[in-house]
């Protein structure tokens, strides 16, 4: 090799460990000085050519090859001057590339022990990593497969039913019909927080006034047998308002639960059922018995169609929140016009209120349930056997914190991308199964829904609540668990406390029809026993009578409340907000430590 | 005769602690000991020879040293006391091995 020949760039190159890579081998270069050194050794070109050959694939160091080099020059100088031929000692030398590759075993086994240690780690490392690239591809080649229109699966009950029968269309109807979003009142939150006992009522009076068409709408829609909701078909091009979904705002357009998605459009009915409470009040107060009493039968059947709406409620609060307004309406209407009903009314009255049992009469959590299929057959794989693992897509509809790049554009997001797919991996590696979450999932929520069928006192909710907690804490639920295993101890707990309300609201009613009959109220609710009530309701908390005594001549009844304690019908000092609670309040917005008692009747009792 | 590759795995490497517990010698002396005193039958191509120095001296059974005193540096192969524990222990186990095989009728013994 010439001089200018050793000087070229690529021939240097070519000496170096590239031509080995180019060639498919990891290696090292072969070192000039065992060039130099075969040289100077000047054997024969055959014999050179052999060593050059052998040292150059052991791949080894520079000065192991060295090594190499000077032990076989020796070997080969020993041999010729014995009287060898050249020849001779290149058969004798055996095959050449068995002998690279034993010398190169044999040299890396001298190494040193950091080098073996290192090396070690390089593998594991390598195989970590590439493990790890594996996993990666695994979850984003995944692919849900949505199989059941779960929107169709509700609505089908509804398809025989004509359109006569549902109350729906005119509640919608009605909605349009009322004058709310764009009304002064109605941007005035202060006027509307109070309600009304508040010191705007005049205002809301006024307004109501001007109300009669929704209300009358509401009332028809009332009568019909079925609430007749069909949810929307599923929406596949419109960009949806995530905010819109109950549990994940931050999940991508386009992945939304169509039956959540759904819900909210029932959001409207409550504005109507408020008009009516409004209405109940103000009819009260002007003697108007017809509107009080139509009104009132209309809550009631309002919430009557929705348990009975296929059990599907857009939220399990939905069901004991509609019989609260009922209860609540006609507390008010009995307080402020006792007059304004006669025995029959008031009996009838008390046997409606006396239909709901357990809190399973008010609401269920099969909503919730169908919403959990319907996002785990969005959100997971499907290998036809009820399991499946997390896609990506899943994963980052689910996980907020893996969210992040929705909002970019362009090569940033394809590069963000890249480092989502490779950070998420691992944990979605972790995230449960289709089958473990259903099942977990299906167990919580048949735990919860087994609840409501007992008094809360009896329903280890506490127990439930931790098993929940307990499962939405283990690591493959930690991330995305959330929206399926979800704790329903604070829905069962409120229809707990209507149910409470309406135990008191019906001695209430024999309160007034034993009033009627004696001129006075009874010493003890025992007194109304059987005639009047078939028997003491419990207290909810305790499992005992609840309480009963007279304050300024007016009837109080009462629970101990959460502490179990007899504060004599004393309201709590604030409620959770911080303000003073009314009766009518104290159930619903509890207080901020579990002092004082829950006045079930009347609730517009105050304590000052 | 030639032996086969996997009992000259074994054999091979107690040939050679052997012939070094007898003083030390350079890589090329060792191949023709080995020819000559196994009369041919433990010949071995340096292309082996080599490689199993290495991987005794990396069990530390051997060492070497580099003599320049001559024409040119030789290396030369040295039996260390751990190597001779491990020939000794060899030894014994080829005797019996070798005791078997003649109560069997394979080896003259």
């Amino acid at each position: 090799m010439s001089e200018a020949m050793e000087s070229n760039y690529l021939v240097k190159l070519m000496r170096t460990p590239v031509q080995e890579l180019l060639r498919g081998r990891v290696t090292g270069t072969y070192p000039r000085a065992a060039q130099q050194r075969l040289m100077q050794a000047k054997l024969p070109a055959s014999v050179a050519k052999l060593i050059s050959r052998v040292v150059k694939r052991t791949r080894l160091w520079e000065r192991e090859q060295i090594e190499v080099v000077d032990d076989l020059i020796s070997h080969f100088l020993d041999g010729l001057e014995d009287g060898k031929t050249a020849d001779e000692m290149i058969l004798a030398f055996g095959d050449p590339d068995a002998a690279s590759r034993l010398l190169r075993r044999a040299k890396v086994r001298l190494r040193p022990m950091l080098w073996h240690v290192w090396r070690a780690t390089c593998v594991v490392a390598a195989i970590a990593i590439a493990g790890y690239v594996a996993m990666g591809i695994y979850f984003a080649v995944g692919r849900s497969n949505v199989a059941i229109d779960y929107v169709a699966e509700v609505n089908r009950p509804l398809q025989h039913i004509p359109l006569e029968n549902r109350a729906w269309p005119i509640y919608e109807k009605a909605h349009l019909a009322l004058v709310h979003p764009g009304s002064e009142l109605y941007r005035r939150p202060d006027i509307l927080d109070n309600g009304m006992d508040g010191k705007h009522w005049p205002e809301i009076a006024a307004w109501v006034q001007t109300q009669t068409k929704a209300a009358q709408l509401t009332r028809e829609g009332s009568r019909k047998p079925l609430f007749g909701f069909d949810l929307p078909a599923a929406k596949t091009d419109i960009p949806v308002d995530p905010g819109r979904t109950l549990f994940s705002p931050t999940r991508p357009v386009g992945m939304e639960s169509q039956i959540l998605d759904a819900a909210s459009h029932l959001a409207g009915l409550s504005d109507l059922v408020e008009l009516l409470s409004f209405e109940i009040k103000y009819a009260a107060e002007q003697k108007q018995t017809e509107t009080l009493h139509s009104d009132l039968q209309a809550l009631f059947d309002i919430q009557r169609q929705l348990t009975q709406s296929d059990q599907l409620l857009p939220v399990p609060f939905a069901g004991p929140r509609y019989f609260w307004w009922a209860l609540d309406s006609l507390d008010r209407a009995l307080t402020l016009g006792p007059d304004l009903f006669t025995n029959e009314q008031l009996v009838r009255y008390a046997h409606r209120l006396a239909d709901f049992r357990t809190a399973s009469d008010l609401m269920t959590f099969r909503f919730h349930h169908l919403t959990m299929l319907d996002e785990v057959q969005h959100y997971y794989t499907d290998d036809g056997k009820g399991d499946g693992r997390i896609t990506q897509l899943g994963f980052v509809s689910l996980c907020p914190s893996a969210n992040y790049d929705y909002e970019l554009s362009g090569t940033r997001a394809v590069v963000m991308r890249i480092s989502r797919t490779v950070a998420v991996a691992g944990a979605m590696a972790r995230v449960a199964s289709r089958a473990e979450l259903v099942r977990d999932a299906e167990r919580i929520n048949g735990m919860y829904e087994a609840a409501l069928h007992v008094p809360t006192r009896q329903s280890k909710l506490k127990e439930i609540d931790a098993e929940c907690k307990r499962l939405v804490n283990l690591p493959q639920y930690r991330l995305v668990g959330h929206p399926f295993i979800l704790n329903h101890s604070d829905a069962v707990v409120y229809a707990e406390r209507c149910l409470g309300h309406r135990d008191g609201l019906v001695v209430g009613i024999a309160l007034e029809l034993y009033r009627r009959d004696h001129g006075k109220c009874p010493a003890t609710l025992t007194d109304l026993v059987p005639h009047y009530l078939p028997a003491v309701p419990a207290d909810r908390v305790t499992g005992n009578d609840v309480k009963y005594r007279l304050v300024d001549g007016h009837p109080i009844v009462y629970s101990v409340g959460d502490d179990g304690l007899d504060d004599g019908g004393t309201l709590p000092a604030k409620d959770r907000y911080d303000h003073r609670p009314d009766a009518a309040t104290w159930g619903i917005r509890k207080s901020s430590d579990n002092k004082g008692d829950w006045i079930l009747y009347p609730s517009t009792f105050r304590t000052e | 005769m030639k032996i086969e590759k996997e009992l000259m795995r074994g054999a091979g490497p107690v040939a050679v602690l052997r012939i070094l517990e007898g003083g030390e010698r350079y890589g090329y002396e060792l191949v023709k000991l080995l020819e000559h005193r196994s009369k041919g039958v433990l010949a071995m191509g340096q292309s082996t020879l080599y490689p199993m120095l290495y991987n005794l001296e990396s069990k530390g059974l051997i060492d070497f040293r580099i003599d320049s005193t001559g024409a040119r540096p030789r290396k030369y192969y040295r039996l260390t006391t751990k190597g001779k524990q491990q020939l000794a222990a060899q030894m014994r186990q080829w005797n019996a091995l070798t005791l078997a095989m003649g109560k069997l009728g394979i080896t003259g013994g």
